[in-house]
């Protein structure tokens, strides 16, 4: 028993030491490129917001949400270093973690692909990985220009309705200032509704709008509209009716290329040449 | 008798000391007792625990006595006053008041001058406009049940209802148009937090209740004397006018500065009131230092199982005040239920 403890505890050392840094990354969007960038060994601490990639999160301690985070619970896991959402809150404390010998940076955490970029490489610069960063930029950068291309040739632009939830009736439809509203710009998609933020809509506005895409957040409500009243839209009518998770339409991350093309593609009944 | 009742309230202050020196090695960071006292010894060999000890823990200690103090007597005397066992200090619209003034701040926060939502001052942006909502929403309530320069307790308290009502829609209303993010925060602040434990937010607070405990222990006889009926209270020549507005202006400034640093936390103020009456009786003087104690005491411990049951992770205060208020209150119903048919 005794030999056993010796083992477990330089083997704990030398698990320990393949950490490079003991790294705390807060905001989903931050995980995932940190992961991106294969510092997944690294992570020893996460916001609930980080849900993805699932296999690498699930057994991540979580240290609570981005908006109201725990001092000592963070501090309890004496990370070396915390890569934290520019938004992240509350700011007064993050800002005195390095008086604790924690390197803290501030990441750029905004709804635009500028934004993912420059987090991406505030990221890579933070983990010293600028090399693996800038090939993920030059790559988005590539695909991003080929998708414009394609959207700036389109002469009509579909409308467009991200819906979030339904349950009982309710939809809540994303407006124009959310990131899912932002990406079905950037893909060339008119918002169908006016507003802001997520608003509940009626399923008589819907009708009302009459919208040629409808985008689901989640598939088990797009596979379950039997006789809905969504059916009699031009989306309906057309079977312009997808899913997209919300994560991959709303993450600006490493994978926004990817989340661009496929919503692209969405809104153009997939006729475009790099649809699959 | 009178001997038992000064043993109980030594009794529960030295358990409550007991309590702040455990709750000081509770924590998500692991700082064991021996290292507490190196610690304490050798500040500068132990920089990260005695920034974690003093920086962190210890004011949030603090804050939770303080905030358990002003909500164990505030809701004593807000039972006395409205003589009515339901009445707690979110019934002249605390709450509500609070919560309204944060919601308007969120709301029109970006339409303000950015010295209130950047630098230094925004850090005192939020506590404030939950003070003056409380403060307002009190003085409004209190101006209509003032009928000839007489505070008339029944419409107080239905005055109360309607006007939490209304700033329960403003509050609806908000939660509509706000962003994902506004609607978090506010959700996160509803469900109090004893997180904003630092020296200055203590030092705001620590003049307010230390006043507000001697006002009460000042007032104990004429308080006594109110449990009898305002009338009779009158009678025997209480000033009861006066004694009325004193009391809310006194909770009103406890349990404003409270919700204005730690969000909403529930069931304190009506369930601690509840448990020292069962325990001492309804004499004031043993009442309000009881409350006082027991208050201070729950809220120490709500919060030491808040920052370390799901640790590295917390959980707002408020659900463990209501988890554990909530039947703890209905429990000392039941039992009394005998007494109340009589």
């Amino acid at each position: 028993m005794q030999k056993f403890k010796i083992l477990l505890f330089i083997l704990s050392f030398t698990f320990l030491g393949a950490k490079e840094h003991r790294l705390v990354t807060v905001g989903g969007s931050i995980t995932e490129t940190a992961i991106a960038l294969g510092h997944e060994s690294d992570l020893i601490g996460i916001d609930l917001s980080s849900i993805y990639p699932k296999e690498i999160v699930k057994d991540i301690p979580k240290i609570g949400y981005w908006l109201q985070l725990p001092k000592e619970g963070i501090l309890s896991l004496k990370p070396s270093m915390v890569l934290a959402s520019e938004r992240s809150k509350p700011k007064k404390f993050l800002s005195v973690l390095p008086s604790y010998g924690i390197s803290t940076h501030f990441i750029s955490d905004g709804a635009s692909i500028e934004s993912a970029k420059k987090k991406i490489m505030q990221v890579g610069l933070a983990l010293n990985e600028k090399e693996k960063a800038q090939r993920i930029i030059n790559r988005i950068e590539k695909n991003i220009s080929i998708l414009d291309t394609h959207i700036s040739k389109l002469t009509k632009k579909p409308k467009v309705l991200f819906i979030l939830n339904r349950r009982n009736g309710m939809m809540m439809a994303a407006g124009k200032e959310t990131k899912a509203g932002t990406m079905i710009k950037l893909a060339g998609g008119i918002n169908a509704v006016s507003f802001k933020q997520f608003t509940t809509i009626s399923e008589e506005s819907i009708l009302q709008m009459n919208p040629d895409v409808i985008i689901f957040s989640n598939k088990k409500n797009k596979d379950n509209l039997k006789d809905h009243g969504i059916l009699a839209t031009s989306a309906g009518i057309n079977k312009q009716i997808f899913s997209m998770d919300m994560l991959l339409i709303s993450g600006f991350t490493v994978r926004i290329d990817e989340a661009l093309s496929s919503l692209t593609c969405m809104l153009n009944k997939n006729e475009l040449t790099f649809c699959k | 008798m009178k001997k038992n009742k000064k043993l109980i309230l030594l009794f529960v202050l030295f358990i409550l000391i007991a309590s702040f020196i455990i709750n000081i090695s509770i924590g998500a960071f692991d700082i064991s007792f021996t290292e507490i006292i190196n610690t304490l010894l050798k500040p500068d060999e132990n920089m990260i625990n005695h920034k974690v000890l003093f920086d962190i823990r210890i004011p949030r200690i603090l804050l939770g006595l303080l905030v358990g103090i002003a909500f164990g007597v505030s809701g004593t005397m807000m039972q006395t006053l409205f003589r009515n066992p339901l009445a707690d200090p979110s019934i002249i619209g605390v709450s509500a008041g609070a919560s309204a003034g944060v919601v308007l701040f969120m709301m029109l926060g970006s339409y303000l001058p950015l010295i209130f939502t950047q630098g230094t001052l925004s850090y005192f942006s939020l506590p404030l406009s939950a003070f003056f909502g409380a403060i307002i929403t009190i003085a409004a309530i209190y101006k209509l049940a003032t009928i000839y320069n007489k505070v008339a307790v029944t419409i107080m308290l239905l005055a109360g209802i309607a006007i939490n009502s209304l700033l329960g829609a403003l509050i609806g209303l908000f939660s509509y148009v706000s962003t994902d993010e506004e609607l978090r925060s506010f959700t996160f602040w509803t469900m109090g937090s004893l997180a904003n434990g630092e020296m200055l937010n203590i030092m705001v607070i620590f003049p307010i209740v230390l006043f507000v405990c001697f006002f009460a222990m000042n007032k104990k006889v004429e308080l006594n004397l109110l449990l009898l009926g305002e009338e009779e209270a009158k009678n025997v020549g209480v000033n009861t006018e006066r004694l009325k507005k004193q009391i809310i202006v006194c909770v009103s400034l406890a349990i404003g500065a409270s919700v204005a640093f730690c969000g909403i936390i529930g069931f304190v103020g009506l369930v601690v009131p509840h448990i020292s009456r069962a325990i001492v009786g309804s004499n004031h003087k043993y009442l309000l230092p009881l409350s006082a104690l027991l208050g201070a005491f729950i809220l120490i411990w709500a919060d030491a199982i808040a920052r370390s049951i799901i640790s590295p992770a917390e959980l707002p205060i408020g659900i463990i005040t209501a988890i554990l208020g909530a039947p703890f209150f209905l429990f000392l119903l039941m039992k009394n239920k005998q007494n109340t048919l009589i």
